[in-house]
């Protein structure tokens, strides 16, 4: 599996993992995981070389198709928390969002190959 | 809501029936006790005999009618317009055989505020109270009040998800502000999904059906 490809692969389980926390954990079980989820985002973005200012700055990582999914599953899991139907419809909303990410970052998932760093001979 | 309304329609029923408390000049014949039964499980009625008001009584009546309205005229027409749209209630009113049914109107209108009166002529016309009239002996009026009592609405719960338009307008608004403030981040997806999900979570506090 490609770098690239590991990479959607985590951003896409913690999207899932966001939406599973939002729409079941409980409030102060929400917070603490949220906030690793949030970390967590971050982490993987250094982790995978992301933070490249050329390449953020030109627009070449840009993915509104996800974000935008990810927002609309985000919310969709708000409203549904605390109902009698989240135990059902939370899990296939993050798999939903799960796929979605993962199967268009195939094609068009932007991803910015971490630059070598030049050690002095 | 629905206890204070049975008992002010109770009370209003003792005023339009007599338009005064019983009087110590009707000598001869003194209204009953009122009799309560359980019909069924959830069925009760309450039966009242009243006697026909004497003239002194009418006028003691219309003394309060006049008082009541003069107090607040605007929301004794209120009052008055909703008894009017009411059938059923129109209908119990008429049921007393002999009484002017616009002095039975004004009556019940004077005998209770605007809110309680919204309750029980609702609770009247949902079929929820239900009175049978019957003239009887020297003209009296025996009153049977039939409460039904209503199960308890079971509504699935909702959680989260809004249930009036004002929850919906907060939730569309945090909505867009979500979109707006993590599109911006849209060139750099790591710190998009970051705030993304932190909009997500800080959602989790907020309660969108306070404004309901």
């Amino acid at each position: 599996m490609s770098t690239k490809s590991k990479y959607w692969l985590t951003l896409s389980g913690l999207l899932a993992a966001v939406v599973l926390t939002v729409g079941l954990a409980p409030v102060p079980l929400v917070f603490v995981l949220g906030g690793a989820l949030v970390i967590g985002f971050l982490a993987a973005g250094v982790l995978y070389g992301q933070f490249q200012k050329d390449a953020i700055r030109s627009g070449a990582l840009a993915a509104p198709f996800p974000l935008l999914l990810a927002i609309v599953a985000f919310n969709a899991a708000l409203l549904l928390r605390g109902s009698e139907l989240a135990l059902f419809l939370v899990p296939v909303v993050a798999a939903a969002l799960f796929t979605s990410c993962y199967v268009w970052s195939i094609k068009h998932g932007p991803y910015a190959p971490p630059r070598p760093t030049n050690t002095a001979t | 809501m629905k206890f204070r309304s049975i008992v002010t329609a109770g009370l209003g029923l003792t005023l339009v029936a007599g338009l005064v408390a019983p009087s110590a000049a009707i000598a001869a014949q003194k209204p009953d006790t009122p009799v309560v039964k359980q019909v069924d499980e959830n069925t009760k009625s309450l039966t009242t005999v009243s006697p026909t008001p004497t003239e002194a009584q009418k006028q003691q009546g219309r003394a309060t009618i006049q008082a009541a309205e003069a107090a607040d005229p605007a929301a004794f027409a209120e009052r008055v317009n909703l008894i009017r749209a009411s059938p059923k209630t129109l209908a119990y009113l008429k049921s007393f055989k002999g009484l002017d049914v616009n002095e039975q109107i004004s009556g019940l209108a004077a005998s209770m505020p605007t809110e309680p009166l919204i309750g029980f002529t609702g609770l009247v016309e949902a079929g929820a109270i239900e009175f049978k009239v019957k003239t009887i002996k020297n003209g009296w009026y025996s009153t049977e009040m039939i409460v039904h009592e209503q199960p308890l609405v079971q509504t699935r719960d909702l959680g989260s998800l809004p249930r009036c338009p004002s929850a919906w307008a907060a939730f569309w608004a945090w909505f867009a502000v979500n979109v707006t403030t993590c599109g911006a981040f849209a060139p750099f997806p790591v710190a998009a999904f970051a705030c993304a999900a932190g909009f997500a979570v800080g959602g989790a506090i907020i309660d969108f059906n306070r404004g309901c």
